[in-house]
């Protein structure tokens, strides 16, 4: 297969030129100009960009346990729809993937489905609780990737601290859903004047930058490697700045909600809004998009969290948090960040791509070279497209950027050489 | 106005249309325009003021009064909100009033109802009281003439209290000058949230105050809370008859959404006396400012014609 004439944006080697790629049997075999077909199928491209496979580290596919909401099947068809070749589901499933036997029956039932790159996050602790390590050699050795508790903080700092300590001695990384569970307890968004107004329970910005605070001292402690999701607050992103300064070995992730919408979005009760952590402030957004601007913020992760349509209609109180966050990750960040001259195309494509592969270490992913993987996504950077929740590939057919314009479409997903148009 | 749901959503002239209105029920001069429209009472959490007003306002109007018994409903049985109201709709209730522990219930539920049943806030949550604000204000023109920069002094758990939110709302549009007293922990997170002046020493709060309005200490909060008991309030904030004497203007008038806590936030001498007795009258005048309520929502030109 040829795909000729597409601009090639790979963020590894800082490329960015018209070329062809030739691909056989799932691998890259030639990259140049002008390539010649060799009795092959041949795609044009002209106008259009080729990027490494989207790599979604932070994703919640619900299945075991919550399939309602989402099953593997599906979120693989809604990630494969937003153009990513690999992701990583969290482990708040129900059983959780904190034992050998739930994480081999989704990584089985994955394969079923898709060539797709499926890397398992698994629990840091048992249960999700606040008292003892999974096992965490046995996980990797099944096929886990990293370790997060992501949906509740781990809280209890001598398992914390111990964790890390043992998951970095294999070579593996904790991501962190920070939050500090008093400060947050039944808050239902941002506590400031809309909270106040609406009489809704606030969480406070302090709830995420103290536990950020708190686990900073416990990298700087260990010397461990150590990863921060969905960040969301400015005072998050001047912690971690510093601590990259300092030479801690963090790295930080955000979502596209976060540079895309702020808490006075979220007009009369309206539970599609409603995630964890909640949208903040003017402030804060532009503290996150500034922290992605000099390299705070290393990667744009969607925390795809669907949930039925029904729950996300309940009284806000009750509803679920979280935002179906797959397919309107590339028109997001084409429209808020590249668009708007915040940030190059290539330094967002590499928070797609690049980073996070190196953050995981991910073999066959984030880079296009002659012998890699063709995992690929084709982009029209100029197609305008209204977002239609009723259309989503997800089960979460309902979401706060219905309506919304974007720019900056995924065409293809290229997944080992198989191609999924997109529509 | 279509439904009265909380200040915000209603205009200035709204709210003096209701103040007209239900002055004209008190003084016996205007008849219901309202006589067999149904009413439903639907009341998530207790209440004694507020149903009890409502449905003496709906029999003055000639109303039928439904009280849905919310804890042995089909809402118990898991039918949703939505359901029962498109229910009672179809039974023939022309409006609902509805009170609920969750802010913003209405706001959820009125997105779902097809139908054209009037939506009235008994109170949610911590987010407004809108007919108690009517009524209060209704309260305060009666007994001062006018309102207009003269000193309303709020005094208690503001933080909690839909009460007091949707009275700074209503007070803010008629350029009244208001002051919100509490300890710190009742107090707003946001104190940009709202256009008021905030305090923390009640002698200061009070001094040269026209009304002061004394909200009810949620003593079954302050159990659950990490804060000090309510004892440690009544030390600071009590409202007794010599601090409104030393402070307060000499014309002040108590008022009190209810229910007291007697000797707690406002002293039991005082409730007793003469300037304790505008409480009551407060109660009253709910009645009418109720009717004219429901006289507007329910009277608007075209009938509502229910299906059958």
């Amino acid at each position: 297969m040829l795909l000729k004439n597409a601009r090639i944006i790979n963020p590894k080697t800082n490329l960015d030129k018209i070329s062809d790629i030739r691909i056989k049997d799932g691998i890259i075999k030639e990259i140049g100009i002008n390539l010649i077909a060799e009795n092959e199928e041949i795609i044009d491209l002209t106008g259009k960009v080729i990027t490494p496979g989207f790599i979604d580290m932070h994703c919640h596919l619900r299945e075991p346990g919550y399939e309602a909401k989402e099953t593997i099947k599906t979120g693989i068809a809604s990630a494969i729809e937003g153009g990513y070749t690999a992701i990583c589901p969290m482990a708040n499933t129900n059983p959780f993937v904190d034992n050998a036997a739930t994480l081999t029956y989704t990584i089985n039932k994955a394969k079923e489905i898709s060539e797709i790159g499926f890397y398992p996050i698994c629990a840091v602790s048992k249960g999700l609780e606040n008292e003892k390590t999974v096992n965490v050699s046995e996980l990797i050795d099944n096929g886990a990737i990293a370790f997060s508790n992501d949906g509740k903080p781990v809280e209890n700092m001598h398992l914390l601290r111990e964790a890390l300590k043992y998951i970095n001695s294999h070579g593996y990384i904790i991501i962190s859903h920070s939050e500090d569970s008093s400060l947050a307890a039944n808050g239902v968004i941002n506590e400031g004047k809309i909270s106040e107004r609406l009489g809704l329970k606030g969480i406070p910005s302090i709830t995420e930058s103290l536990a950020v605070a708190r686990e900073l001292e416990i990298v700087r402690d260990t010397n461990g490697r150590y990863h921060f999701a969905h960040i969301s607050t400015k005072r998050s992103v001047e912690l971690i700045r510093q601590a990259k300064k300092d030479g801690l070995k963090v790295t930080a992730e955000t979502a596209p909600h976060y540079f895309s919408m702020t808490e006075d979005d979220i007009k009369d009760y309206d539970a599609r809004y409603k995630v964890n952590p909640p949208l903040r402030t003017k402030e804060d957004l532009e503290a996150v998009i500034e922290g992605l601007q000099d390299g705070t913020i290393d990667v744009i992760a969607t925390d795809h969290a669907p949930h039925t349509v029904h729950e996300k209609l309940l009284p806000i109180q009750n509803a679920p948090m979280g935002i179906a966050g797959f397919e309107t990750s590339l028109g997001l960040i084409i429209t808020n960040l590249v668009n708007t001259g915040k940030l190059t195309l290539i330094d967002a494509i590499n928070k797609l791509t690049y980073a996070p592969s190196q953050i995981l270490n991910l073999k066959n992913q984030g880079n296009i070279d002659v012998g890699e993987q063709a995992n690929l996504t084709v982009i029209d950077l100029n197609e305008e497209w209204v977002v239609d929740a009723s259309k989503f590939k997800s089960k979460c057919r309902i979401s706060p950027f219905d309506g919304f314009k974007l720019k900056g479409k995924v065409k293809k997903t290229i997944i080992k050489g198989k191609i999924y148009n997109i529509g | 106005m279509e439904h009265l749901i909380d200040i915000e959503s209603i205009s200035k002239e709204d709210i003096l249309n209701i103040i007209h209105l239900a002055k004209e029920f008190k003084q016996g001069t205007k008849n219901s325009d309202v006589e067999k429209k149904t009413l439903a009472l639907m009341f998530y959490e207790n209440s004694t003021r507020t149903r009890c007003s409502f449905e003496i306002a709906g029999q003055k109007l000639g109303m039928n009064i439904i009280n849905f018994d919310a804890a042995h409903s089909s809402l118990s049985k898991g039918e949703s909100l939505k359901d029962t109201i498109e229910n009672l709709y179809f039974l023939g209730v022309n409006a609902v009033v509805i009170r609920h522990s969750l802010s913003g219930i209405i706001n959820n539920v009125i997105k779902q109802v097809k139908y054209p049943i009037k939506f009235i806030n008994g109170g949610d949550g911590t987010h407004a009281h809108p007919s108690q604000a009517l009524l209060d204000f209704y309260t305060m023109l009666e007994k001062t003439g006018t309102i207009e920069n003269k000193k309303v002094v709020i005094v208690g758990d503001v933080a909690h209290s839909r009460v007091a939110k949707s009275n700074i709302k209503l007070l803010n549009k008629f350029n009244v000058d208001i002051h919100l007293c509490a300890p710190s922990y009742l107090q707003f997170q946001n104190l940009e949230a709202f256009n008021v002046k905030y305090h923390n020493n009640v002698k200061e709060a009070i001094d040269g105050a026209n009304v002061v309005m004394v909200l009810r200490v949620q003593n079954e909060r302050h159990e659950k809370e990490c804060y000090p008991d309510s004892k440690e309030y009544k030390r600071l904030y009590e409202i007794d008859t010599d601090l409104l004497k030393k402070y307060a203007a000499k014309d002040v008038i108590l008022m009190h959404p209810g229910p007291a806590n007697r000797n707690i936030e406002v002293s039991s001498e005082l409730l007793d006396n003469q300037v304790g007795k505008t409480i009551l009258e407060q109660a009253q005048n709910g009645v009418f400012v109720r009717m004219a309520i429901l006289n507007t929502l329910l009277n608007q030109g075209k009938e509502v014609n229910n299906a059958s």
